[in-house]
Formats: C-alpha cells, sequence, structure tokens
C-alpha cells in the first residue's frame, strides 16, 4: 500500500473516528444579580391581527430567476440566444457572471490567486456550457414551422441553461472553497514549520509595546529574516501561534 | 451536579403561555473564547458581562414568520432577489445552488419526505437573510440578540465545551443531540438525528434553561457585526461597536446547522463563530429573538 493509499485511510478513519466520550464539567450557573427577579415575561402579542402571507411576487422578466420561467420562455422561443440586460453584472440572477454568497463556514479562501482562478475557470465553463446550450436550441428552431415548436425548443434551451448555472454554483461552492481550504492550510504549515516563525516570536517580543506596531516590525522585519511579505502581515495580525496543530500546548 | 443543573433552572427562564414563547434570564458573566483552536478568531478566552434580557425558546417558525408576513406583506430578500441557496444530499462536499423562487416559503428544489420537512409549521423559518430576520424581531417588539446573549442563553451556565452539556454530540446511548450531518461526506446523510435538513424546533431537548436548538439545525443570525478581532479587543476591554456595519460587513451566525458535518464545516456548537452578509440567503440559517428583560418582565403571580 503506498503513501497517498495510507494517508487517505487515515483521513477516512479521522473522519469517521467515534467522538471522544462526554467530558464530565461543572455545570455553572451564571452570577445572577439579587436584584434580577425571576420572573414571567410576557411579550405583547403582535400589533395586527395574524393573516394568511400574501402569495409571492409574480414572475416578470424583469424578476425570473430561471431560464424556464415563463416570460424568459416566451424570450427565448422569439430568440434562442436571448440575454438578460444584466447579463454582465456580478448580481445578475440569469448569468454565468451572478455568483451565490459564500457559505458562513466555508473556508477562510487564499483570496488572491487560487480563489481567483478557480472561480473564473468555473465561469469560463459555464460560458462554454451556456453557448452550447444556445446554439442547440437555435439549430432546433430552425426546424420549427410553429410557436409550438419553438416554445418546446426554448424549453429545452432554458433547461440546458438552468443546468450551467447550477453547475457553475456547485463548482464555485463545491470545488474552489475546498481548494482554498487547503491553500490555507499549506499556508498555516509554512509559516508554523518555516523559517518565519523565529523571526516573528523575535519581532513580536521587539514590538509587544511599541507605540508604532507596524513601523517597529517593519525594521525588525529588516534586520531579521525569514518572512517573506505576505508572512510578515501574517505575523502582525495572526501572531507567532499561527499555524499552531490545534493539539499543541494541550495539557 | 443535578443539583446544581436544577439549581440553575430554577433560577432561569420561566415560559409564558403566549406564542411564541420566550424565556427569561437574569444578568451574569460569561465565559467566552478559548486557548487552543484552529481558528484564531475564537482566541483568547475572556469573561464578559451580560445583561439581564429575555429571548425566543425556540428558533422562530415557519408559522410564525408567515404571520409576520402576513401581518405587514414584508417581502424577503430571497424573494426580491429571485433565489435562495440550498445543499442537498448527494452534492460535493462544500456545493451549494440557488434554487429560482426559493424563499422562506420553499427553500428547497427536490420533493422528497426529507425536504418537506422545511413545509412544517413548526419547521424554523429559513432562507431569511439578516434584514429579514431584524425586520422580524422589530415587528415582534424585540431585536436579535447579540453574540454574547446568543451564547450565554445558549450555554445555559455550561461553559468550556463545545455543546450546552459536553463534548460529545451523542447521549449515553450514543443517539444525537441536535440535528447535524451524519456521515463521512455530503453524498449521503447517515440519518442517525432523524433527519436530513431541518428539523422541528422542538425535535431535540432542550438546554437547562429550556432554550430549543441551542446548537444544530439551523445556524442563528446575531446582530453583531463580525469582527475577526473581537474576541482579544473585548479581552483588552477596548470598546468595539458591534452594531455599525460597513458595505461589505457581515454579520456574526453562531450555532451550526444540519449541513455542518464533522468532515466539512464542523460549525455546529457553541465555539464557532460564523458570518454571512447580511442579505444573504440560505436553507440552513435562521434566527430567533430577544426582548428587553427591563420591559418585559412582569411580577411573578401569587
Amino acid at each position: 500500500m503506498n503513501a497517498r493509499a495510507l494517508s487517505t485511510l487515515a483521513l477516512l478513519a479521522a473522519c469517521q473516528a467515534t467522538p471522544p466520550p462526554p467530558v464530565a464539567r461543572p455545570v455553572v450557573a451564571p452570577v445572577a444579580a439579587p436584584d434580577v427577579p425571576v420572573v414571567d415575561a410576557r411579550v405583547e402579542p403582535p400589533p395586527a391581527p395574524p393573516a394568511p402571507p400574501p402569495p409571492p411576487p409574480a414572475v416578470t422578466l424583469a424578476n425570473a430567476s430561471s431560464f424556464t420561467d415563463e416570460p424568459v420562455l416566451r424570450a427565448l422561443a422569439e430568440n434562442p440566444r436571448w440575454r438578460p440586460a444584466d447579463w454582465d453584472s456580478p448580481d445578475a440572477v440569469l448569468s454565468c457572471e451572478g455568483s451565490l454568497h459564500p457559505q458562513s463556514c466555508s473556508p477562510n479562501p487564499c483570496h488572491e490567486g487560487l480563489g481567483d482562478r478557480c472561480r473564473t475557470q468555473c465561469g469560463v465553463r459555464c460560458n462554454t456550457c451556456d453557448g452550447a446550450c444556445r446554439t442547440a436550441a437555435a439549430q432546433c428552431a430552425r426546424r420549427c414551422a410553429d410557436d409550438a415548436c419553438r416554445l418546446a425548443c426554448a424549453r429545452v434551451n432554458g433547461q440546458c441553461l438552468d443546468v450551467c448555472i447550477r453547475a457553475k454554483d456547485q463548482c464555485v461552492t463545491g470545488v474552489c472553497d475546498p481548494q482554498q481550504a487547503r491553500c490555507e492550510r499549506a499556508q498555516e504549515r509554512a509559516f508554523y514549520d518555516g523559517p518565519c516563525r523565529p523571526a516573528c516570536v523575535r519581532c513580536g517580543g521587539e514590538c509587544a509595546d511599541a507605540e508604532m506596531i507596524g513601523e517597529c516590525f517593519q525594521r525588525c522585519f529588516r534586520r531579521v529574516r525569514g518572512c517573506t511579505v505576505a508572512q510578515q502581515s501574517i505575523c502582525i495580525m495572526e501572531g507567532p501561534t499561527y499555524g499552531e496543530p490545534e493539539d499543541a500546548g494541550a495539557p | 451536579m443535578k443539583l446544581a443543573c436544577a439549581l440553575a433552572v430554577a433560577l432561569h427562564g420561566v415560559a409564558y403561555a403566549q406564542s411564541p414563547p420566550a424565556r427569561c434570564v437574569p444578568a451574569g458573566v460569561l465565559l467566552r473564547g478559548r486557548r487552543v483552536t484552529a481558528r484564531p478568531d475564537e482566541r483568547p478566552p475572556h469573561r464578559v458581562p451580560v445583561a439581564a434580557f429575555c429571548m425566543d425558546e425556540t428558533l422562530v417558525t415557519r408559522a410564525e414568520f408567515g404571520r409576520f408576513v402576513g401581518a405587514t406583506g414584508y417581502v424577503t430578500n430571497a424573494e426580491r432577489r429571485g433565489y435562495g441557496a440550498e445543499s442537498v444530499e448527494g452534492l460535493r462536499d462544500w456545493a451549494w445552488q440557488r434554487v429560482p423562487h426559493g424563499s422562506w416559503r420553499r427553500p428547497f428544489r427536490e420533493d422528497s419526505d426529507d425536504a418537506r420537512a422545511y413545509l412544517r409549521d413548526d419547521a424554523p423559518a429559513t432562507m431569511v437573510s439578516w434584514n429579514d430576520a431584524r425586520a422580524y424581531c422589530t415587528w415582534r417588539n424585540g431585536r436579535l440578540p447579540t453574540e454574547v446573549e446568543w451564547e450565554y442563553a445558549m450555554r445555559a451556565g455550561y461553559e468550556g465545551a463545545r455543546y450546552p452539556w459536553g463534548d460529545s454530540p451523542l447521549d449515553d446511548a450514543g443517539r444525537p443531540r441536535l440535528n447535524y450531518w451524519q456521515g463521512a461526506s455530503h453524498a449521503r446523510n447517515d440519518r442517525l438525528d432523524g433527519w436530513v435538513y431541518v428539523s422541528p424546533v422542538r425535535a431535540f431537548a432542550p438546554n437547562a434553561w429550556g432554550f430549543y436548538d441551542p446548537v444544530g439545525n439551523v445556524w442563528q443570525w446575531t446582530a453583531d457585526v463580525y469582527r475577526r478581532d473581537a474576541y482579544p479587543r473585548a479581552a483588552m476591554g477596548l470598546a468595539t461597536d458591534l452594531t455599525r456595519a460597513g458595505p461589505h460587513d457581515q454579520r456574526v451566525l453562531r450555532g451550526g446547522s444540519w449541513w455542518c458535518a464533522e468532515c466539512t464545516c464542523e460549525g455546529y456548537g457553541l465555539w464557532y463563530r460564523g458570518h454571512n452578509a447580511p442579505d444573504a440567503a440560505f436553507s440552513n440559517i435562521g434566527f430567533r429573538c430577544v426582548y428587553p428583560a427591563a420591559q418585559r418582565v412582569s411580577p411573578r403571580a401569587p
């Protein structure tokens, strides 16, 4: 068994390991101010009587969010290469340019370089996919003699375009985020195990009480080598424990 | 320890009958943060004072959010944008995708029993942004909890652990005590906790102070702007205004969600400080509100 297979097995084992048994800890009641009574709370009922929620806003070409929404299908039936006016905007919904908010606990990205490159590649693939859908739809429509046929071609086109966008969403989050996480971990390891940490410890000590801390670090890093410019910033922001393994220092 | 637990319960929230119920907690001091962690924003451990307040016993439900929308005609961020974001079983780890016309009304695309759990009246409202959550709490004459208030109430006096009962997500019988993702990847949820996506807001036992879903199920919005250095600043006694947000500031999310798995985000628990844009709408984000104790309390009936 090679090293790669072994490390994969180890990773899987770590992921599937039984969680540690519960550690008994005392329940610590908060310090209650003696003048705070134990009370019933009464939240006033809402001022308006309950009413059924109104229906969601009607779908128009302006607020469509799927290529299979009826107004979009009609536009695609007229022109298989139809695109919304805000196609190039990063806020566009029906576009390869639009992007989801990153999920709240996504790995801390290595913003420059890797993350941006990865996302750009997802966008390129989406645009290629988009072009293929529209070309096929245009060929489909050319064979049509009536509106029903053109609408059927538009529906296939719309479904195809939705798949492109969904694939891009998944690429940006499911491919790029883990890449960024690996990048971040590599960055941490390079700092913690490399020549920067001793320099960081020394400069951190020298500058701990400095009034102009940034300038102090700058002077120190000119004398004490070992950190790249990016690592110098990390040192100032994170301190010399950056990248410390989670179990380091545990009793 | 049993006595301490009983004391903690006796000293704390007393539910009241009106819906949705809230519980009141007295002023106290919260020990938050930890020394050893891979995430710098959880360092250092420090104590912060907390004033008395009342808080919703459960996450805000779909039924309650629906009442709000019915009474006010409010249109959520996801509805205005035209979509929300979902992740479903079978996707690659970390992957999310948009749900066209997805919103708190129907925050999923697939039609399965697992996904339909979202449609229960007692399911947590999801695909609600921070803006939506704040609007709801304001309507209830309340507000979103600060990050400190949230952790204080969810810990219920149990300090220094990942959960408000210890460091294991399982009970003595090996059953999950919260809704999180069990499985080596998001290809499959092993359903040991009985749910794939959201669970009803009282599906799991509450913490010692009576708050349900202190961890897991859905992330919970807090009022605070996310600052990576919030803990060191608080530990040093530096004043930080966490209410004023710049255009790119995000808001703190706490508690983790059904989507969090041991091998991906690990966010379920009381340590992790999530954050997202105030208009972000995901199918694993919800909220609860707080109310000022001083204005809300009334003497206990004799």
